[in-house]
């Protein structure tokens, strides 16, 4: 796959939290049909990171732009409407909705529409449509969010730890699912604790420490930096 | 909202003859109910007052209902509706019911002025619009703003009096009402309403613009509260500001709106209907008693049936149909 095209660029941000930087002078850049991973011990800032691109958290500094246009601050919706979506590390469906009706949110508010059955095709949710949401495992959650994203016909997918959690068959049913989504032209942006399942789906992965970018390059290569291995043996390891 | 005749919302809620059919049974069975129960029972004022609660009550249900903000100040809506169309009728010579719209529309109007109150959740945006409520009360009945509102002395619509238009008027409002609701229940912009409410966050990343479609309901809620307190005041005739701008308007509305069961199409009416009725006859018969017993009557509901009446029936009905499954 040729990634040449700049697709989302993120300069200088930082999030603060009551004088807190849980971003701290973060950069990094997506080109298109990417998948990047996010990695960091735990507390690193990389949900962070995701919350802050997707216009929960207002930015301090820094500036974010999709395809050249300034997104910085933008209010969620727009965000999203113009082609920002994600996946949530706790999953976060409609309760009160089925499966269904979960991914016609998104789909009346979406430019283009792209047929829901469909949608839960490639999330392998096409049995569950008439489902209650409780009815559905914690893969099937977090693949709903997927669909929820998908109907939105993105650009980029922030995928917060999708993996954890998973039984292997699970893990080679959405490692298979995100490599579909490429194919397609999305690009990824994945967090993930799992470096086995990241392995089979990202080209290279932008290590966070306590808020800061400390590495950038392939998975193979980080594994081997020294500032990475210190980072991950001395912090937290996969919760 | 864009167009979306191709998207197939029928899945989980029945065939389309079905979505058309419910919405107008509930507000048919009402409006035959009114029209006959006039014949029998012969209070008519009193009937009036229960179709322009219904009213209150379904405008409760799609604000709280459909959007989990509860306004307390709800009868401030009431109040600008009753005085809005009192002076286009006693200033302008404006027939009845079109001043009726109009007092919808300057109820919508003030909803659009109060939507910073937005920025408020739970208990704070519940005071918040009593707060607001009782500031516009404040003004319009104020001695110095006599020559436009006749301040604290009330409007007198005495030469407008006609009983019958005003109760087919409020009878017309309950059921519009009831439109309403089924239209919010079953509709997109329902679907949206209730992603909006279940998570806010999650529903802004699926492309709603949360703070516009909340916006809607209110005006919706607001401009029926509107009319309702323009039915209210043609019907009563002569009302001082206290009366239409009358906190106890909104805890009743809540209290039959929650106790039929709010996200209905049916509770808030049947909740209306049965408390509205007892309150009259414990009012009446039993004035002394009738604060204890009203109030045991919420008590008891809110501990056994606090999804109201409509979760009980849902209750009972599945308990029914478990039980012939088995026995089948
Ligand atoms: N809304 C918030 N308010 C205050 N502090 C926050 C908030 N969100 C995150 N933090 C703090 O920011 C830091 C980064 O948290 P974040 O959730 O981004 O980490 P993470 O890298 O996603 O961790 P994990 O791997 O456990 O998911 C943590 O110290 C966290 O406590
Ligand atoms: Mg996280």
């Amino acid at each position: 796959m040729t990634e040449s095209k700049s697709l989302l660029k993120i300069e200088n941000l930082t999030t603060i939290f009551s004088g807190f930087k849980a971003l701290n002078d973060v950069s990094l850049e997506l080109f298109q049909g990417q998948a990047l991973g996010l990695v960091g011990p735990n507390g690193s800032g990389k949900t962070t990171l995701v919350n802050t691109v997707c216009g929960l958290y207002k930015p301090a500094h820094g500036h974010i732009t999709l395809e050249g246009l300034n997104i910085t601050g933008k209010r969620p919706h727009d965000i999203a409407r113009a082609g920002i979506n994600r996946t949530f590390q706790i999953p976060k469906p409609f309760r009160d909705l089925s499966v269904y009706e979960n991914v016609a949110v998104s789909s009346i508010h979406s430019k283009n529409r792209t047929s829901i059955p469909e949608i839960l095709r490639k999330v392998n949710l096409a049995d569950c449509a008439n489902y209650p949401i409780e009815k559905l495992t914690a893969s099937q959650q977090k693949r709903l969010d997927l669909a929820r994203a998908l109907a939105l016909d993105p650009k980029v997918i922030f995928v917060d730890e999708l993996a954890a959690g998973l039984t292997p068959t699970e893990l080679t049913e959405v490692a298979e699912m995100l490599a579909n989504f490429r194919q397609n032209g999305i690009a990824l942006i994945v967090v993930e604790h799992l470096m086995g399942f990241l392995e089979q789906v990202v080209d290279s992965v932008f290590v966070l420490s306590a808020g800061k970018g400390i590495f950038s390059g392939s998975l193979r290569d980080a594994l081997s930096d020294e500032e990475v291995k210190r980072v991950f043996l001395g912090g937290a390891h996969d919760a | 909202m864009p167009k979306l005749d191709d998207l197939d919302l029928t899945l989980e809620t029945g065939s389309k003859g079905k979505k058309l059919i419910s919405p107008a049974i509930a507000a048919l069975v009402p409006i035959v109910a009114f029209a006959v129960g006039v014949h029998l029972y012969s209070n008519e004022l009193l009937l009036t007052y229960m179709a322009i609660y219904i009213a209150l009550a379904q405008g409760i249900n799609i604000i709280y209902g459909f959007t989990g903000y509860l306004p307390f100040g709800y009868f401030g809506f009431f109040g600008v509706g009753a005085y809005a169309s009192g002076l286009v009728m006693l200033d302008y010579n404006v027939p009845p019911v079109l001043a009726v719209i109009i007092g919808g529309v300057a109820g919508a109007l003030v909803g659009a002025i109060l939507l910073p109150l937005f920025r408020l959740r739970g208990a704070y945006f519940a005071i918040g619009t009593l707060a607001a409520s009782e500031a516009i009360y404040t003004i319009i009945s104020n001695p110095s703003l006599q020559s436009i509102t006749n301040g604290p002395y009330g409007l007198n619509l005495a030469g407008f009096y006609s009983s019958g238009t005003a109760y087919g008027t409020a009878i017309a409002l309950a059921a519009l009402s009831i439109l309403a609701t089924s239209f919010v229940r079953s509709s997109k912009f329902g679907l949206t309403l209730k992603a909006i409410r279940d998570d806010s966050y999650s529903a802004s990343m699926a492309g709603v613009n949360v703070p516009r479609q909340r916006f809607y309901a209110w005006l919706i809620a607001a401009a029926i509260a509107g009319m309702a307190g323009s039915v209210f005041g043609w019907s009563t005739s002569v009302f001082y500001p206290q009366a239409v701008f009358d906190p106890a308007l909104s805890v009743l509305a809540i209290v039959f709106a929650l106790f039929g069961g709010v996200g209905t199409i049916w509770g808030p009416t049947i909740g209306t209907v049965v408390l509205y009725a007892i309150y009259n006859a414990i009012g009446v018969s039993n004035p002394q008693y009738f604060q204890l017993i009203y109030g045991m009557v919420i008590v008891l509901l809110v501990l056994f049936a606090p999804r109201g009446l409509a979760g009980f029936w849902n209750y009972i009905t599945t308990k029914i149909t478990t039980v012939r499954a088995k026995n089948d």
